[in-house]
């Protein structure tokens, strides 16, 4: 008997999508310095499919069954790792030339951490995976600085919707009721508003077919949103915030292919 | 009940006399082969441990605590030797094959011991599926390791990463085989079609 069965259809879809993504990156390494990058990401992604697998295995063979701790996060904070590990091929420059954004932003992760422990109570876990997803974060930051890829009113925008998403998520906890099912609601607008702003900036930098770096950096910050919007959503609204961090993965794709033909 | 130690020891004091009288990539190749062994033993004691320490089961334990323990076990004498000796990259292939043979070799021996060794097709499977799991997780480890260094992003992300790469895919082997059916089959023949898959990869990076 499966548990879930949408969890189970859009992990197996997901799965399949990876598959396609990791053979056609694993076909640019070798091609040149630049492919390193495409190593990183193949393994990154690998890491992501196998958790996805974790899951839909988990899933059908103990569907009764709690695990005694989520074993499949260890796959996403490899994917995370990596994917950290892949930027710094292509942004390799040491320091960076401001470090507000990247303390503000690692600030607003680590707030973040603090809901999944209220939401999950799982300390050990959320605080493991979110050390991983920090560095993610302050690389991130870094490749957005260096590849110009924002403007300073994207940033503005940036900084004032994350902060006040974040800000009424904590609310929640404070609130019941009628008014607690509000503030929640406005979350979920909020947190569908910055997915359509990233994939307007997204789609917008492919269409004017921006420099490798830009595509890279902005796709990279959307796929990290897309994370944390997913842990910030419940079933079914889960899963429209997980397509959009895999719409996200696949811009990536794209970006790590120009990354590594653009050389 | 076997006894581990002793038969860890009789596979080890050929190899130890042996290693006297080789030279160069046999000798590197025969000593990591050596220290496999040996951390399969010691991975034993701490899973061991925590199961009785956790109350969490033998099955339980082998599905999620195995494969964090043996992944880190053999990720240590790994990194112990880049940092202190600093090799080139076919050192390091070298030395993790080395260690994730040794593993997978000892790991067997005690099963076969356990199980007994009169069905010929169960101990083949045992040699495709573990066998090639151990030697799998650790070439992957391998390979971002020899990647990050050459592009001189040798990082701790980069070491963590790959390092939680070998634990998802271990642990997804662990679970795949811990039921039989089809879970058991696609398990035993998952670490084979990665090692394919891998090869290519592999090559590639190689000759950049």
């Amino acid at each position: 008997m499966i548990v879930n069965p949408l969890a189970f259809f859009s992990n197996s879809i997901y799965s399949i999508l990876f598959f396609v993504v990791i053979t056609r990156s694993a076909k640019l390494i070798g091609r040149n310095e630049r492919s390193m990058t495409a190593v990183f990401f193949t393994f990154s992604v690998t890491s992501l499919a196998l958790s996805y697998l974790y899951w839909l295995a988990y899933d059908l063979l103990r569907p009764e069954i709690r695990m005694p701790f989520a074993a499949n996060e260890v796959g996403e904070m490899a994917c995370n790792l990596l994917l950290a590990s892949a930027l710094t091929t292509v942004f390799s420059e040491k320091g960076m030339a401001s470090y507000k954004e990247a303390i503000w932003g690692i600030a607003l992760q680590v707030a973040c951490i603090f809901l999944w422990i209220g939401w999950s109570g799982e300390w050990i876990q959320d605080i493991v995976s979110g050390i991983a997803i920090c560095y993610l974060v302050y690389m991130i930051v870094k490749a957005l600085i260096v590849s110009e890829a924002f403007s300073r009113a994207d940033w503005i925008f940036q900084g004032v919707a994350i902060t006040a998403l974040v800000a009424l998520e904590g609310l929640t906890f404070a609130l019941v009721g009628d008014l607690n099912r509000a503030v929640d609601t406005i979350c979920y607008v909020l947190i569908f508003v910055i997915c359509a702003y990233y994939l307007y900036k997204a789609f917008a930098a492919f269409r004017r077919e921006a420099d490798s770096k830009v595509l890279l950096s902005i796709s990279c910050v959307g796929f990290l949103y897309g994370m944390n919007a997913m842990y910030m959503s419940s079933e079914p609204i889960y899963y429209a915030a997980e397509l959009f961090d895999n719409i996200m993965l696949l811009l990536t794709a794209i970006a790590v292919k120009r990354v590594v033909m653009d050389e | 009940m076997i006894y581990a130690e002793n038969i860890l020891i009789c596979i080890s004091v050929p190899l130890i006399v042996a290693l006297f009288f080789i030279e160069g990539s046999a000798k590197r190749f025969t000593a990591s082969f050596l220290i496999g062994m040996l951390i399969c033993l010691i991975s034993a004691y701490i899973s061991g441990f925590i199961d009785l320490a956790s109350g969490m089961g033998d099955e339980d334990t082998a599905v999620f605590i195995s494969p964090i323990v043996e992944e880190i076990m053999k990720f240590l004498p790994l990194l112990f030797y880049l940092l202190m000796f600093d090799p080139v990259d076919d050192n390091v292939y070298l030395s993790a094959l080395g260690i994730g043979t040794g593993f997978a070799t000892f790991e067997n021996c005690c099963y076969i011991l356990t199980a007994g060794a009169d069905k010929l097709i169960y101990i083949m499977i045992r040699g495709m599926a573990v066998g090639v799991m151990h030697i799998v997780s650790i070439l992957a480890l391998a390979l971002v390791i020899c990647a990050s260094r050459r592009f001189r992003v040798m990082s701790l992300s980069a070491l963590l990463g790959a390092l939680s790469f070998s634990v998802i895919f271990h642990g997804l082997y662990n679970l795949l085989v811990s039921e039989p059916g089809l879970s058991s089959f696609i398990g035993y023949v998952m670490p084979l079609l990665t090692a394919i898959f891998m090869y290519f990869p592999y090559k590639k990076t190689k000759t950049l």
